[in-house]
């Protein structure tokens, strides 16, 4: 067993990295681990902190992290904990709780891109928590880096001189010593009291198959001990800590963690919904009153039905989903039934990068393959008899008589993009129903815009128009602002009048006619030729609104069987059986599982 | 129920040399080597000899498939039908290139027993057979059929393909009225399918539409019928009841003997398959593998294959035949189908048989594949 080596608060340092995806943070990181000999060079993982398959291939983090860097300076020992952020709007709780763990903050800019939308938000998120933030300007040794302009951007922004802002460039080594110099000279050490009540911030918490839920802590006043009972604020949960130590490469097991201290827990939680970011750890015994501000409930905003593609995995389906959860504590999932595609589950996420990342896990690790429905996020319906409902599936939308009106959510978009592509993202948000409240100048060359955006109108392929129409240099950022009163309509399919309860979705009237024309238009596509003529519709109520229609089969024979090949010619028409039987029947259509992936690829303009 | 002892009375023998790969065939052939074809025939008649020996055989048809077997000379056609017993009733077709033929090869042909010949204009239009890549002209299908009635042959039946890129319905009227003009007693139509492996796959979007290709498979019957044709299979029609013997055996799930490469067989109650590759086929010869990669068909298989290969007859098949096969009637167990397909009006029930109507065949795999 590991002994304690106390470490005086005024020896540690306490930081996280702010960059946009691809401007070199866990490059950094990595830089970091080797000059301060955590890693050897050469025999280190690439990229030691995204350590999921997933995270390391779509270059970004999903889950922050956290590790511990003995760092040498003027002959003494500082600890500088280094902890990760995640890089994507859908996760911005977990960066303003990854964020108020730390005293300090680099600002990690890539020379030949500039500051981006989530840089801009991440930063005003330190500032709130004030946080010293030490600008970085990365990449410095690229041939098409424009570091002065990029250091202009950053002396503009960030109201400091030149000589604030470290250069550096991560993927040669450049300028890392002096970097780990000015975290130590410029991040204010931490100040808690140790003899006061234990008082922790949970800033990350994973499942692990062989040790259950690990809790990376923040430790703000007294001690946790190994063996102390323990309180979540939140949940009133109570837990004995089994296991308690520093965030090394591997886990350095202690007997304590101090106030000022990073390191992490394990306590028999069985899942991360128990230990939830932002929740507020004390003892049990002589514990603190009250909780460190800014814990919030996981607020899901998209919401899709999730299904197996065939129905026989309903219960491996269920068994994922389960096991997902645990590690996983802003997913929310119920049963849903659907005429169309049996069993499955309404989940909800906190964006569509979330449930792009459920759905590839799904496949990944427990290889299920399902079938997700139009995403839909919450709208609150005020019935004409002064109630409210909300709904975050198009099915549960009450008869039109009973609604007075509708709320849809409005989200806080800022988009940053050079100066020539602002008319084309004027134009994009315009048709997304944007309204403008705010356009500035960062610099000569670059603006930040701000529009109240209708989330339904974000989660449709907007973050992908957005980079289309910019040529890849807009970046977006957004947050939930308010509820809006607002003309939505669902929108039913109907497949030779039969309504296709899992292509409902719910949208804007204006959009109502193009988008239920476009779905009919791509089934009419992907629906084989029946037997006879079907009519697919789109309707608002009862009124038709769309419609097109799939001529009967005319042709559908094998000319010959050569040289009596009856078995091929057996096995082809089994495997027509087959393809059949795979498919949903409707209306007494048959209905390929293509369909419901592709109404989700529809244009949406 | 098996048929033991029962007499094999059909008989294919695959042939699969080419000289040249038409566009659209993504069957297995080769351009023969020197020597190959002789190396080829040798085996055959191990081939053969193993069937003649260990079946019984009462032969009623041999057909020559390929591949092109007008490429087999005089001496090879004749040592191979020489290890047959068969009489002059009995069915002998050739599939012949019309390039190939000529009034000696006719005379072989005659001379060995052969009384009927396949021949492959497939379309009288110069321009189409050039994009199908045949070796031969429309100068060359005429002299072909005319060689062929010169030296006494009274049996022949034409290929048509129809469906070629942007042809139009005119286009395949005019090669079946040229067709006419030669009086032939059989035809087989096929729509050209591209498969993605053959060179004209290139060519597969601008393949007439499934309604145009409707189209021109009903006017082909509509003009055979009232040239007094009769249509007998899905693709087959003929004049004075000269139906193909040998092809009808499959219709009606008859036992069969196949040889050469990629030949299928029916022995016994097990179909089988032999490899596709000259080399492997041979090694499977000489080493007494015979009816290799094989599946035997049970009850539930033959009673499927029954429904499947019967009702691509227009004839169809009997109630109470099937009755009398499997113990089984099939209007009760196949009600719920049988409804469904007569209420959309592609099956019917007439006379005691059920058959596809004329409005089925072209969409036949509709239907089919809801008995397999």
């Amino acid at each position: 067993m590991a002994k304690n080596i106390e470490i005086a608060q005024e020896r540690i340092r306490n930081f996280c990295i702010i960059a946009h995806i691809d401007h070199g943070k866990s490059t950094l990181a990595d830089r970091m681990l080797e000059e301060t000999g955590v890693i050897v060079h050469g025999k280190q993982l690439d990229q030691v902190l995204d350590d999921m398959d997933l995270e390391r291939e779509r270059g970004i983090t999903i889950k922050s992290h956290a590790i511990r860097l003995p760092y040498k300076y003027e002959g003494k020992t500082y600890i500088l904990n280094l902890i990760d952020t995640p890089g994507h709007v859908d996760f911005s709780y977990e960066v303003s709780r990854s964020l108020s763990s730390c005293e300090g903050a680099l600002l990690l800019v890539d020379a030949a891109q500039g500051i981006e939308a989530q840089t801009m938000s991440n930063m005003y998120l330190a500032l709130e928590n004030n946080l010293e933030i030490i600008p970085v300007i990365n990449k410095v040794d690229l041939p098409k880096a424009d570091v002065d302009g990029t250091s202009h951007e950053i002396e503009e922004t960030m109201g400091v001189t030149k000589s604030e802002i470290f250069r550096i460039s991560a993927k040669q080594g450049i300028g890392i010593d002096e970097l780990l110099r000015g975290v130590v000279e410029k991040i204010p050490q931490p100040k808690g009291t140790i003899d006061a009540p234990a008082k922790a911030l949970i800033f990350d918490s994973y499942f692990d198959p062989y040790r259950g839920v690990v809790v990376l802590v923040r430790v703000f006043d007294g001690r946790l001990r190994r063996g102390d009972m323990i309180r979540l604020f939140s949940n009133k949960k109570e837990f004995k800590i089994e296991e308690i130590g520093y965030l090394g490469i591997k886990f350095e097991e202690q007997t304590f963690l101090t106030a000022g201290e990073v390191g992490y827990i394990i306590s028999g939680i069985k899942e991360v919904a128990d230990a939830r970011v932002g929740d507020t750890i004390t003892t049990q015994k002589g514990g603190c009153s009250e909780a460190l501000p800014g814990f919030e409930e996981p607020k899901p905003m998209v919401y899709s039905g999730i299904f197996p593609l065939d129905k026989e995995d309903y219960g491996d389906l269920r068994d994922s989903i389960a096991k997902l959860k645990l590690n996983d504590y802003a997913l929310t999932y119920e049963p849903e039934s659907s005429l169309a595609l049996g069993f499955g589950f309404r989940c909800g996420f906190l964006g569509m990068l979330h449930l792009e990342i459920f759905k590839e896990r799904l496949y990944r690790e427990f290889n299920v393959q399902i079938i997700a429905t139009t995403p839909s996020v919450r709208f609150n319906i005020h019935l004409t008899n002064g109630e409210k409902i909300i709904i975050y599936n198009p099915i549960d939308m009450p008869d039109l008589v009973r609604v007075n009106f509708i709320e849809e959510p409005i989200m806080d978009v800022e988009i940053i993009v050079p100066a020539e592509y602002v008319g084309n993202i004027m134009k994009l948000c315009q048709e997304r129903r944007g309204v403008q409240t705010d356009l500035q100048y960062i610099d000569e060359k670059r603006l930040s815009l701000k529009y109240d955006l209708p989330l339904i109108e974000i989660i449709f392929d907007f973050y992908d128009k957005l980079k289309s129409v910019s040529r890849g240099y807009a970046s977006l950022d957004y947050q939930f602002k308010r509820y809006q009163r607002s003309a939505v309509v669902k929108v039913d399919i109907l497949i030779n009048s039969e309504k296709v309860d899992a292509m409902s979705f719910i949208c804007h009237e204006s959009k109502a006619y193009s988008w239920g024309k476009s779905v009919t238009e791509k089934l009419q596509e992907v629906i084989p030729r029946q037997l006879y003529k079907v009519a697919l519709q789109a309707s608002i109520g009862s009124k038709i609104i769309a419609r097109s229609t799939i001529n009967p089969v005319r042709k559908d024979v094998t000319a010959k069987c050569y040289g009596g090949d009856i078995t091929r010619k057996r096995k082809l028409l089994e495997k027509q059986k087959e393809g059949k039987k795979r498919m949903k029947e409707i209306g007494s259509v048959q209905v390929p599982q293509e369909a419901f992936l592709e109404v989700l690829k529809v244009e949406r303009d | 129920m098996r048929k033991e002892i029962e007499q094999i009375r059909h008989f294919y023998i695959h042939v699969p040399f080419c000289l040249s790969k038409c566009g659209y065939c993504s069957f297995y052939s080769k351009e023969p080597e020197a020597g190959e074809i002789d190396n080829y025939c040798r085996t055959l008649i191990k081939e053969i000899a193993y069937y003649r020996t260990n079946k019984k055989l009462a032969l009623e048809s041999i057909y020559f498939g390929g591949g092109t077997p007008s490429l087999l000379s005089k001496t090879q056609i004749e040592s191979i039908l020489n290890e047959l017993t068969f009489d002059s009733a009995c069915e002998v077709t050739i599939e012949a290139n019309p390039g190939d033929v000529n009034p000696a090869l006719a005379d072989v042909w005659l001379q060995a027993g052969i009384n009927r010949i396949s021949i492959g204009l497939q379309s009288m239009q110069p321009e189409e057979l050039r994009i199908l890549g045949r070796r031969h002209g429309v100068e060359e299908n005429y002299a072909a059929v005319n060689t062929l009635r010169e030296s006494g042959f009274t049996n022949i039946s034409f290929d048509l393909i129809y469906g070629l890129p942007q042809q139009s319905l005119a286009d395949v009227k005019y090669s079946l009225e040229e067709y006419m003009k030669l009086s032939p007693e059989h035809l087989s139509t096929y729509c050209l399918s591209l498969a993605d492996d053959c060179r004209l796959a290139y060519l597969k979007k601008q393949l007439p539409d499934d309604e145009t290709e409707s189209e021109m498979y009903y006017m082909i019957r509509q003009v055979l019928q009232q040239n007094g044709w009769q249509q007998y299979e899905l693709s087959s029609f003929s004049r004075n009841n000269r139906h193909s013997v040998h092809n009808s055996a499959y219709w009606q799930s008859r036992e069969y003997v196949g040889c050469g490469p990629s030949a299928s067989g029916y022995i016994s109650g097990i179909r089988y398959q032999n490899s596709a590759n000259l080399n492997l086929w041979r090694e499977q010869v000489l080493s007494g593998r015979f009816m290799p990669n094989n599946e035997e068909i049970d009850e539930t298989l033959r009673e499927k294959e029954y429904i499947i290969l019967a009702l691509r007859t227009t004839q169809g098949f009997k109630s109470a035949d099937f009755k009398k096969e499997f113990k089984i009637d099939f209007r009760e167990k196949y009600s719920e189908k049988l409804v469904k397909f007569q209420n959309l009006k592609l099956l019917e029930l007439a006379d005691g048989y059920i058959r596809l109507t004329p409005e089925g065949y072209f969409i036949s795999n509709e239907v089919l594949s809801e008995f397999v």
